[in-house]
C-alpha cells in the first residue's frame, strides 16, 4: 500500500514538474521576445547584451520556480538549461529585426 | 543605428514568411512519415517511462550499505535510456534525411533570390566562424549586414522547435545539449 501511495505521489511530483518546465518553456520565449524589443528599441548593441540576457534569463527561471512556484526539488541547471537555445534565438532573431527597422 | 534604408522590410518579412512555410513544411512531413507511427510512439514512450525512473532513481535516498547497489542501478537505467534515445534517433533518420534535402534544395533556391542582398543590420559584431553564415554571399566588409540565410535558420529553428513543443512531437528527457557539470 505504502509503495503504491508512494509512487503515485511521485508520479504527481512528476506531473507537476513537467508543467512547471512546460510553462518555464513558453514564459522564456515570451520573455525573449520582450527583451529582444527592448533592446532593439534602445539601439543596445555588442555582446555585453547578450550576456546581460542570458544573465536575466537564467535569474528569471530559477525565481520562477523555486519563489514563485516553490518547486525547489528542481534543479538549476534543469531550469537554466529548459529551452535555452529557442529563447536565445528568438532573442537575437527580435533583437536584431527591432534594431534594423525601429 | 536605426533603419537603414538599403534594406527593404520587404525582404526581410519574404525571408521569414518563407522559413515560417518550410519549418511548417517539414514538421507537417514529420508527422506524416514519423511522428504518427506506431513505432516512433513507443519508443517515444519508452524514452519518457525510462527518463522518469531515472529521476526517480537519482532522487532517492539510500543507507551507506545499499550506495553501490544504488548507483548500479542509476548507471543500468542511465544507459537503457541512451540505447532507447538512440532507436528514437535512428527511427528519425530516413525521413529526417528526406526532409534535410528539401531544406537545403528550398534554401539554396531563396539563397540566390537573394544574393548580395543585406536583409537586416546585426546589432553586435559576429565572431569570424559566425560570419560566414550571418555575411554568406554578402558583397563589402561591414560584418553586421545580415544575409537571408541568418535570418531564414534563425525562423526556422524557432518555428520548428517551437511546433515540436506544442503538439509534444519530442520527448521531454533528462539530457540536453548541455550537459550538467559533474561535481563528484
Amino acid at each position: 500500500m505504502a509503495s503504491i501511495r508512494s509512487t503515485e505521489f511521485n508520479s504527481a511530483q512528476s506531473l507537476e514538474k513537467d508543467a512547471i518546465m512546460d510553462n518555464l518553456y513558453w514564459i522564456k520565449q515570451i520573455i525573449s521576445i520582450i527583451l529582444g524589443c527592448v533592446a532593439g528599441g534602445m539601439n543596445l548593441t555588442g555582446f555585453p547584451i547578450i550576456i546581460c540576457f542570458g544573465i536575466a534569463v537564467s535569474s528569471f527561471s530559477l525565481v520562477y520556480a523555486w519563489q514563485i512556484m516553490k518547486a525547489e526539488e528542481i534543479e538549476s541547471w534543469d531550469l537554466v538549461t529548459e529551452a535555452f537555445g529557442p529563447s536565445f534565438f528568438c532573442f537575437i532573431l527580435v533583437w536584431t529585426l527591432t534594431f534594423t527597422f525601429i | 543605428m536605426g533603419y537603414d534604408s538599403d534594406i527593404s522590410l520587404i525582404d526581410t518579412l519574404s525571408v521569414m514568411a518563407a522559413a515560417i512555410f518550410t519549418a511548417v513544411l517539414a514538421e507537417g512531413l514529420s508527422w506524416v512519415l514519423i511522428y504518427r507511427t506506431e513505432d516512433y510512439k513507443q519508443i517515444k514512450k519508452n524514452v519518457e517511462t525510462l527518463s522518469k525512473q531515472l529521476e526517480r532513481e537519482k532522487e532517492k535516498v539510500v543507507t551507506a550499505s545499499k550506495q553501490k547497489s544504488q548507483e548500479k542501478k542509476i548507471s543500468k537505467t542511465d544507459s537503457m535510456l541512451k540505447n532507447t534515445s538512440q532507436q528514437l534517433n535512428a527511427s528519425k533518420m530516413k525521413s529526417t534525411m528526406i526532409i534535410a534535402l528539401f531544406m537545403i534544395a528550398f534554401m539554396s533556391t531563396l539563397s540566390s533570390t537573394y544574393h548580395g542582398v543585406a536583409v537586416a543590420k546585426l546589432p553586435f559584431t559576429p565572431i569570424s566562424m559566425l560570419q560566414n553564415i550571418t555575411h554568406r554571399n554578402l558583397p563589402g566588409d561591414d560584418s553586421t549586414d545580415c544575409s537571408m540565410i541568418f535570418i531564414y535558420l534563425l525562423m526556422s529553428f524557432i518555428v520548428r522547435n517551437n511546433i515540436q513543443k506544442f503538439f509534444g512531437f519530442t520527448p521531454r528527457t533528462p539530457f540536453n545539449m548541455w550537459e550538467p557539470p559533474n561535481y563528484k
